[in-house]
């Protein structure tokens, strides 16, 4: 069905696939297995689309295929599971899969929920989920997103799938259900490709297995032709015994580092341990299974409500990052990009960074100690000569990057080190290079407890094997014991207690609900106060002053919300109004209709957003940057203008402000159609639901297809007519143009929209209730103030208060959200 | 490939824009353009007008270059400049202050109110983590309500004549301002604290795992920021001579736009007092020059906008070129 034909690409002349041909065929499963770095990843972006070939052939069932793009691979049945998963968690499942076909009801642009509801729920019935199809994908276990990603391949009629290294994620029970799942979809036909490091899986599930190393196809069969030491001997090259450097120290009997009933609930449950003078101590599980919450809690990054850590014997009762690196324990993590190293900063910034102080006299850093400490180091770890102490760290190859992060820890001489998955992403050379370091360490004294996936490294470097299942210790093995099977079993049984690891506590979730609700209780809050103080202001007059008043400030916030939730901003929102304002005055002042000038204002809107979106998107420049420049040219040439001189309008043009439609106040009208636009655009058109999509992981968002330009354009557009539109509004009921015009309106309207819920971040914010509720909020305290009688100097304080305070709640339930995320979602860097 | 000549000169261009001095590269090739066309733009007065202008706008800047590279923004220093000069001005005037004619009680309140409020914007991002961008966004309008509030809107006048020179007198202001850059400059390169605020800028949880007090860094950055706008306040109220509450109102964008165009980056973890000062020596110049040739303030509005964005492309290019050198 697929065949790869002596495939070859280099980067920077470096080549990666030397010319690696096999076919798969139809309806069959092939296990891809090889080290990191063999050329998987590369070979499945080529299948993707998002690499070029430089030479040789893809053939796809029959005829050639030259994917240019991820909408490609889609389009020819080609779909892919990676192990980062394409899902946006701020969208509905529903959403998920339809996200580049929602389908319409017939003749509007309004997306029919109903038959995606159903064709959804038909889809998750095939993978065999059961949740409703509006959950949020946030709320899905990572098991069950990864279900999720299948029922869209499905959706999108794939014939072959990728499904590339999907159980490191997964809990035992999770993998076995998405094993069987693929047991059912290879028997209606569908062929897989299944990349993984556990062999025993590609042994279980594949028809063929193919192997790679250093970018060459070396051994492609069926399944019967392979036995496990067979496929490691092919992807490593040579014996795995030669691979561990000999250690020629025995540990000692000296307890540096202790667990004594570590527990934190959902995390760990009662660890006991001792890691011993020279020792290496590993530590076995699956990911999931508290081995690296282990290492966080030991280090002071994460909380443990019981037991103790001692160093040496001694208690360490407050236990921080700091206070570990006083006791000399070194913690490596996992994720060295984003915990390990800061990529942007020079080699030398990042080797001094743990040892500073003790380079420091009094705040005062003495520069040539601090060279010559760095410059000793990096022969000591065998760093790259060529790289230059001045250059960025992300410039290094992967091995490189990890030498330097254990260097920066060894220059603090540990007595402890804690590595978790010390090898993880980097090649084979330099992984012999860290055992080696790891025997230096022990053979000076020290103890190390390495935390891996990788079973055969622990065995190959390890004194004794801690095993982690479901956050309990369920084995302990001696090095004459060292079993794989045993190991394995350890880290898949089913532990004493069945709770599921991980729960979200009613409590939380309510006071989730009632954070997340923070702006609508406040405006209750508000309006009881005022109630109660001021008996006029809950009469009909004083409300539709308050609507009449806050519709120009609410408008320009609805525009606001549309590029905040692209996780940019428009500070130049005010400058717009005035220039509209401006042009429009002048031309209503030399006698030209009302109408044109009103639609020459909202012309200029439209103009001055699409001038913003494209110097965003073109240059590259942040919004933030963009906007001010903008602010400040288009508020000159507005003073240019009406060359700085105030217009009054003539009384008739006042009077626009003051018609009325069926009673309604002609603002109120526009306000509410405004609104009504923008709440159906976002919540049920294409455009609305990619704008949360964009904003929520704008390189997800380019994975999945989506024109991350055209929608930027459209959502500054959109802001840009709203706030010509609120400058109309003001316009007329001001009717007159200041030099002053529409200034500071910007900080009122990202006020609004963020008292309404929406983020700075982007992905999270609605116009309805969120942002309206933001504007009336800001206008009845206002309100309320002046029917007080309250000291106006008191309106900006009450009211940035007020606004302090909603941002807070905010902020609060974005963090409960994300401390609820952060440990069910990895992500494995490569 | 290409000949060796055309390689060579691609190479001197990027050298070129890779240059830390492109910025003082640009001014200098600038005023020695405008030179002809600008009659006194080289007068003896008319530098010193110059150098004035830089003074009070580089000690704000410098303040918000240390927000910056620890990944933040404060957009409150506008604000912390009103308020400071109305306390300096409430505790110092000759007919109702606290300690009439007391310089040193009123510099000292002033800096204290710069402290205070760089501290409590630091609080709010690092104790209750919240944005730095609408923390100090709502800080601005309140700090300014209270300045506002606080006088009733009036200005201040009679503050001691003592007082009044720091600002209005050329030496006296850049002998402030090289104290504080100075300071400033030291900070940031030979001391711990400079390293550490660096490393949070660059990559916060990391700086956090290696040891680094990630709240305290980033709460001094906050409170120097605080320190340097009211150390600004006094110059700026000493030259008006008078306490008002929206002094400084304007230059909100002038102090990032900067820092921005000197090369800090708002992406964080990058930046130099030299190159702020090149930002402030070319926003100034741009302004000088621009009156000089009797332009509205309107055009120089224009103008300063354009060269913003003109500067944020270039350092958008710089940043990529930087990326390819370093993956070639």
């Amino acid at each position: 069905m697929l065949e790869f034909r002596d495939i070859r690409k280099s980067f920077f002349g470096v080549p990666v696939l030397k010319g690696v041909s096999f076919t798969v065929g139809a309806g069959r499963t092939v296990g891809l297995v090889g080290e990191n770095g063999a050329g998987k990843s590369t070979l499945m972006n080529i299948l993707g689309g998002n690499h070029r070939p430089d030479d040789g052939l893809l053939l796809l069932a029959g005829g050639e295929f030259e994917p240019r793009g991820p909408r490609d691979a889609e389009a020819a049945g080609v779909a892919f599971i990676h192990q980062e998963l394409n899902l946006f968690p701020n969208l509905s499942v529903a959403e998920n899969l339809f996200l580049t076909a929602f389908p319409h009801r017939a003749g509007t642009p309004l997306i029919d929920t109903t038959q995606m509801r159903e064709r959804t729920r038909a889809l998750l019935a095939e993978v065999d989920v059961t949740v409703s199809p509006d959950t949020l994908v946030e709320h899905l276990p990572t098991g069950e997103r990864q279900l999720v990603e299948i029922a869209k391949a499905l959706s999108l009629d794939a014939r072959l799938i990728i499904l590339d290294e999907p159980t490191t994620s997964l809990t035992a029970r999770e993998t076995e259900r998405l094993f069987a799942l693929m047991t059912r979809l290879r028997a209606r036909g569908i062929a897989m490709i299944y990349i993984s490091h556990v062999l025993e899986d590609v042994l279980r599930l594949c028809d063929d297995i193919v192997v790679l190393r250093d970018g060459e196809r070396v051994a492609t069969g069926p399944r019967a032709e392979f036995i496990k030491e067979r496929m490691v001997t092919l992807m490593v090259g040579r014996n795995i015994q030669q691979f561990f450097p000999p250690r020629t120290t025995a540990p000692g009997a000296e307890p540096l580092l202790e667990a004594v009933g570590l527990t934190q609930p959902g995390v760990l449950r009662d660890i006991h341990f001792t890691l011993r003078r020279g020792e290496v101590l590993g530590v076995a599980g699956l990911m999931g299974s508290g081995r690296s919450e282990l290492a966080r809690v030991l280090f002071g990054l994460d909380p443990c409500e019981r037991g103790e850590v001692r160093v040496t014997g001694r208690v360490l009762d407050r236990r921080s990052p700091r206070a570990c690196i006083r006791e000399r324990i070194a913690f490596l993590t996992e994720d060295r990009r984003a915990e390990g190293l800061c990529m942007e900063a020079s080699i030398a910034a990042n080797l001094a960074l743990v040892t500073l102080p003790e380079q420091a006299s009094l705040g005062w850093l003495d520069l040539d100690g601090l060279r010559a400490r760095t410059a000793g180091i990096r022969d000591a770890v065998r760093l790259n000569k060529s790289a230059r102490d001045a250059q960025p760290v992300k410039s290094l190859s992967g091995g490189n990057q990890q030498k330097v992060v254990l260097a920066k820890w060894l220059l603090a001489e540990p007595s402890v080190f804690i590595l978790d998955e010390p090898t993880r992403g980097i090649d084979i050379g330099a992984k012999t290079e860290i055992y080696a370091l790891i025997n230096d360490l022990v053979a000076r004294g020290a103890g190390v407890l390495v935390i891996s996936s990788e079973i055969e490294e622990l065995i190959g470097i390890c004194d004794r094997i801690l095993v982690m299942n479901r956050g309990e210790l369920t084995d302990e093995i001696a090095r004459p014991d060292f079993d794989r099977e045993r190991i394995l079993r350890a880290a898949l049984q089913q532990p004493r207690t069945d709770a599921p690891v991980r729960s979200r506590s009613a409590a939380r979730t309510g006071a989730s609900a009632l954070l997340g609700n923070a702006p609508l209780v406040l405006f209750a809050i508000v309006l009881a106060l005022f109630g109660v103080l001021a008996p006029q202001f809950f009469t009909a007059q004083n409300l539709t002053n308050i609507a009449v008043q806050a519709s120009s400030t609410a408008i320009v916030a609805i525009g606001m919300t549309f590029v905040l939730l692209t996780a940019g901003v428009d500070l130049s929102v005010g400058a717009i109004m005035f220039i509209g304002a401006a042009v429009a005055g002048k031309m209503v002042l030399a006698g030209q209709p009302f109408a044109l000038a009103l639609a020459a204002m909202l012309g200029i809107g439209a103009a001055c957003g699409a001038v913003n979106a494209l110097l965003i998107t073109r240059l590259g420049v942040m919004p933030f940057v963009v906007t001010l420049a903008t602010l400040y040219v288009g508020r000159g040439f507005a003073l240019w203008v009406t060359q700085t001189r105030a217009m009054n309008l003539p009384e008739s043009f006042l009077q626009l402000g003051a018609v009325k439609l069926a009673g309604i106040p002609l603002p109120i009208v526009l306000f509410a159609a405004v609104l009504l636009l923008a709440h159906l655009t976002l919540t049920c058109t294409t455009f609305g639901r990619h704008i949360y999509a964009v904003g929520a992981d704008p390189d997800a968002a380019l994975k999945a297809g989506l024109n991350s330009r055209r929608i930027l354009l459209g959502v500054y557009l959109v802001c840009g007519v709203c706030a010509a539109l609120g400058g109309i509004i003001s316009l007329a009921q001001i009717g007159a143009v200041s030099p002053k015009f529409g200034e500071n309106r910007e900080f009122t309207a990202i006020a609004a929209a963020v008292l309404g819920g929406a983020s700075l971040f982007g992905g999270r914010g609605r116009v309805f209730p969120g942002t309206v509720i933001g504007a009336l909020l800001i206008q009845s305290v206002e309100n309320g103030l002046v029917i007080l009688n309250a000291d106006p100097y008191l309106y900006p304080l009450i009211t940035s208060a007020i606004i302090f305070l909603a941002v807070l709640l905010d902020s609060l339930r974005n963090h409960m959200v994300a401390r609820l995320g952060q440990r069910q979602i990895r992500v494995e860097t490569a | 490939m290409s000949p060796p000549t055309a390689h060579r000169a691609r190479l001197t261009a990027y050298r070129f824009l890779l240059s830390e001095y492109l910025v003082l590269l640009l001014c200098s090739g600038y005023f020695i353009a405008m030179c002809p066309f600008t009659p006194g733009l080289a007068s003896p007065d008319n530098l010193a007008n110059i150098l004035a202008a830089m003074l009070p706008l580089l000690v704000v800047a410098i303040g918000q270059t240390f927000v910056l590279i620890s990944r933040g923004i404060d957009l409150s220093v506008t604000s912390t400049i009103g308020l400071a000069s109305v306390v300096g001005a409430l505790v110092m005037n000759a007919e109702t202050g606290w300690l009439p004619g007391s310089v040193f009680a009123g510099i000292a309140a002033m800096l204290a109110v710069g402290a205070l409020l760089g501290a409590a914007n630091g609080m709010a991002i690092t104790r209750l983590r919240m944005p730095p961008f609408i923390v100090t966004l709502t800080a601005m309008m309140f700090f300014s309500g209270v300045a506002v509030w606080l006088t009733k809107s009036k200005n201040i006048f009679g503050l001691p004549a003592a007082f009044n020179a720091i600002g209005a007198h050329v030496l006296p202001a850049l002998a402030v301002t090289l104290g504080v850059a100075g300071a400033a400059h030291l900070a940031l390169s030979r001391t711990l604290f400079g390293r550490w605020l660096y490393a949070v800028g660059h990559n916060e949880r990391a700086a956090h795992i290696s040891g680094v007090p990630v709240t305290r860094v980033t709460l001094g950055a906050y409170i120097v920021c605080g320190l340097c706008a009211a150390a600004a306040s006094v110059l700026y109220t000493g030259r008006l001579e008078t306490g008002s509450p929206t002094m400084g109102a304007r230059i909100l964008l002038d102090v990032i736009g900067a820092a921005v165009i000197g090369g800090t980056s708002l992406y964080g973890g990058k930046g130099k007092v030299l190159w702020t000062v090149f930002g402030v020596l070319f926003l100034t110049l741009i302004d000088n020059t621009l009156n000089l040739q009797n332009l509205s303030h309107f055009t120089i509005m224009m103008v300063k906008g354009t060269v913003i964005l003109l500067a944020a492309v270039l350092d958008a290019a710089r940043h990529k070129l930087a990326g390819r050198q370093a993956d070639a």
